[in-house]
């Protein structure tokens, strides 16, 4: 089993901060589900993420980053981790406060990733014959183009990957004044 | 997967009234996109005005469409949003196809009667 996840909230550890600053709160879940690794559960996982998401008040351009970098990663999952056969998954998202950025955390018990190691993700070569042109490979691409601190392990039988997406705004100052701006649930969770 | 096609002249023209091209559609956009553009039209612009959601398995589906056509006619893209113009972007596919910002005005399509 991977390493367990400290808490959130009262009982998680709060993010190191510099001296006099405010005590930032530790990492928030934003949206956390168990899923089966098939196509269409796939995409109705990414819907209701998407829409937790925007109900935490994420800008646009984060959360549609973190959307597609977590379907690149459970289409992963999906075709190749299970090979197509299905299998479950957990995702995790959260925000962190003192960044702004946010983790996202996805296992499965498939497959282990080829050498042990996720894919460089090299960009796939473009100046090729119209008809040659690549159809795939892009994925992997995309999630080390837009996610920072991409980490992979694997326990047990099962595969951990944890990466996150910055927030182009950067993060709150250190005095604690961004505070905030930090996204807040607007309503009740269903 | 839903799709209205329309032609004008030598264009035809391809709106995609879906909101995601993903993993779980991408095998059949590419079997009506062949239907749809079974015909003489050299460019095909394929609208994608309200598709709000595309990852690496719609752009590879695009890129077959395009290769499907061949090398005598053109695949265009209009309309695109903005985590698809950055997928587009970002994999410098925007240098493999024209993309318009919108539809051109001539070949918008008309709305049902």
């Amino acid at each position: 089993m991977p390493a367990r996840r400290r808490p959130s909230g009262r009982a998680g550890r709060r993010a190191a901060a510099p001296a006099g600053a405010a005590a930032l709160p530790a990492c928030r879940t934003l949206h956390a589900a168990r899923l089966w690794a098939g196509q269409a559960e796939v995409r109705d996982a990414l819907l209701r993420l998407g829409i937790a998401l925007r109900d935490w008040g994420l800008g646009a351009d984060q959360a549609q980053t973190v959307e597609l970098l977590l379907a690149e990663a459970l289409n992963n999952v999906s075709e190749h981790a299970y090979a197509g056969h299905g299998g479950r998954v957990f995702l995790h998202v959260a925000l962190c406060p003192a960044t702004r950025a946010v983790q996202c955390t996805v296992c499965d018990r498939g497959g282990a990733m080829p050498g042990g190691a996720a894919p460089a993700g090299a960009e796939p070569a473009l100046d090729v014959a119209c008809d040659s042109l690549p159809e795939g490979g892009f994925g992997w691409f995309l999630i080390r183009t837009l996610a920072v601190g991409l980490r992979y392990r694997r326990r047990s039988g099962v595969n951990w990957l944890r990466f996150r997406v910055e927030n182009s705004a950067g993060p709150p100052p250190p005095d604690g004044s961004g505070m905030e701006t930090l996204p807040r649930r607007r309503r009740n969770p269903a | 997967m839903d799709l209205t096609a329309e032609s004008a002249g030598e264009v035809r023209v391809i709106r995609v009234a879906s909101a995601r091209i993903d993993a779980a559609v991408a095998i059949e956009f590419k079997e009506r996109m062949r239907a749809l553009t079974d015909g003489p039209w050299p460019t095909v612009l394929l609208d994608l005005g309200e598709v709000e959601f595309l990852d690496s398995s719609g752009l590879g589906a695009v890129v077959a469409v395009m290769k499907h056509l061949g090398p005598a006619r053109k695949l265009e893209l209009a309309g695109l949003r903005p985590l698809v113009a950055k997928v587009f972007r970002l994999t410098r596919m925007d240098s493999v196809f024209t993309i318009h910002p919108q539809v051109p005005e001539a070949l918008r399509l008309r709305p049902a009667v």
